[in-house]
């Protein structure tokens, strides 16, 4: 008998079948895991695409804010005035000091075309260091002939910005004065909500002072002092 | 149609699709390989009890284990270690060290309920006097692997597996030489 005999002899062995109960146990089993991998799977690879695309949406929003066509040189230089020229708000200041360095770092910070329609009146504030002045260059001919409206609105972002940041101190009668001549300057611009807040900012300023209600009537109390 | 798709797919590429929760790729990989790793079951053991819960054994490995399983270029080769070793759990459980059918009860007929002929009976028999190392090894040369692959599921090296088929090879020749019927004590 040779070597291949014995094989030959192995192939005729039973060739036994699984079972059909055993195939369904086991395909059942197999069925019954396959899924919750299945879920496992597709939550990985629903966690990876949110990664990515968070991580180009950030790429993306840092490419628009690099390359903004609404950045300009004048704005640049704007941003690098305003960090120069920061206000230092001093306590000593009064509120037409603040309004005023306000306005000329404005004035800075606008594009070109609104400095130069604001130039003129935010120039005479910047000018002049009283109130009376200011009245008078505001009240002029010269003053009204560039827009002392347009002059006003230029000044209401000034005012907030002011009004968020101003410190509470005592002021003196005269400074006080200026600061309601100051008031009054956009009473008579008939900017009666500008004028109201630059007065409400004027008695957060100075709550010691007791200032009335109105600009109004601290006006005609300011008038008999006058005379 | 995918029943054709999935018979052309080698086993690794069907595993990998169950990986991904294709149940269907374990289908026709299970239907693949099912009956084949019954029969070295049954061969080595000779219980159709047995054989049935140690195939259910290893099946259900495979499926628990499919996750962390490696593209390894041979999923048969694996998925007969396994079995195999089931196998030797098997009676290690039950206190027999992987005993030799010589030991154990006499083999059932043919569980596919085929009529069973003299000379079947004679070559089971002699198959199941070898050391249950030595029947291993020729059964699963029988089933197409190759020494590495035998060594491999075996645990063994290839020097020992060869020497294994040449001593089971001649014990077998020896008793089927003998007349038949005779014992192969």
């Amino acid at each position: 008998m040779s070597d291949r005999e014995p094989d030959m002899a192995l192939r005729d062995l039973p060739q036994p079948k699984s079972p059909s109960a055993l195939d369904e146990r086991i395909l059942a089993a197999a069925r019954e895991q396959a899924p919750a991998r299945r879920q496992s799977l597709a939550l990985t690879w629903m966690g990876g695409l949110a990664s990515a695309c968070v991580l180009v949406l950030g790429v993306m929003l840092t490419g628009v804010l690099t390359t903004s066509p609404y950045r300009t040189v004048e704005q640049d230089d704007a941003r690098e005035d305003i960090v120069a020229a920061r206000p230092r708000y001093d306590a000593s200041m009064g509120v037409s000091d603040t309004l005023t360095q306000g306005a000329a770092l404005q004035r800075r910070a606008l594009p070109r075309e609104e400095v130069t329609v604001a130039e003129t009146p935010v120039a005479s504030a910047e000018s002049s260091a009283g109130l009376e002045a200011d009245r008078a260059r505001a009240t002029g001919g010269k003053a009204k002939a560039a827009s002392p409206r347009i002059a006003a609105y230029s000044m209401v972002g000034t005012l907030d910005k002011l009004t968020e940041n101003a410190t509470a101190r005592h002021l003196s009668a005269e400074e006080q004065a200026n600061d309601l001549r100051f008031c009054e300057q956009f009473l008579k611009e008939e900017e009666h909500k500008l004028a109201e807040r630059c007065y409400a900012l004027l008695r957060e300023r100075c709550p010691p002072c007791k200032l009335p209600d109105t600009l109004e009537m601290a006006l005609e109390q300011l008038e008999p002092q006058k005379k | 149609m995918r029943s054709l798709i999935d018979r052309l797919r080698s086993d690794d590429a069907l595993m990998q699709a169950y990986q991904r929760g294709d149940a269907d790729a374990f289908e026709s990989l299970y239907r693949r390989h099912k009956d084949g790793l019954f029969a070295f079951l049954y061969r080595s053991c000779g219980q159709g009890p047995v054989v049935e819960e140690v195939a259910q054994d290893t099946w259900l490995a495979v499926i628990s284990s499919a996750a962390s399983y490696r593209t390894q270029g041979n999923f048969k080769t694996w998925l007969y270690r396994i079995g195999r070793n089931r196998l030797v759990d098997y009676w290690r459980r039950r206190d027999n060290a992987h005993r030799s059918l010589s030991d154990a009860e006499e083999p059932e007929a043919n569980p596919s309920g085929q009529p069973g002929e003299d000379a079947t009976a004679d070559i089971m028999s002699a198959v199941a006097a070898l050391p249950a190392e030595q029947r291993d090894t020729v059964l699963l040369r029988e089933q197409g692997f190759s020494l590495a692959d035998i060594a491999h599921i075996t645990d063994a090296g290839e020097e020992t597996v060869k020497s294994r088929l040449r001593y089971a090879r001649k014990q077998l020749r020896t008793w089927l030489e003998a007349e038949p019927g005779a014992s192969h004590e």
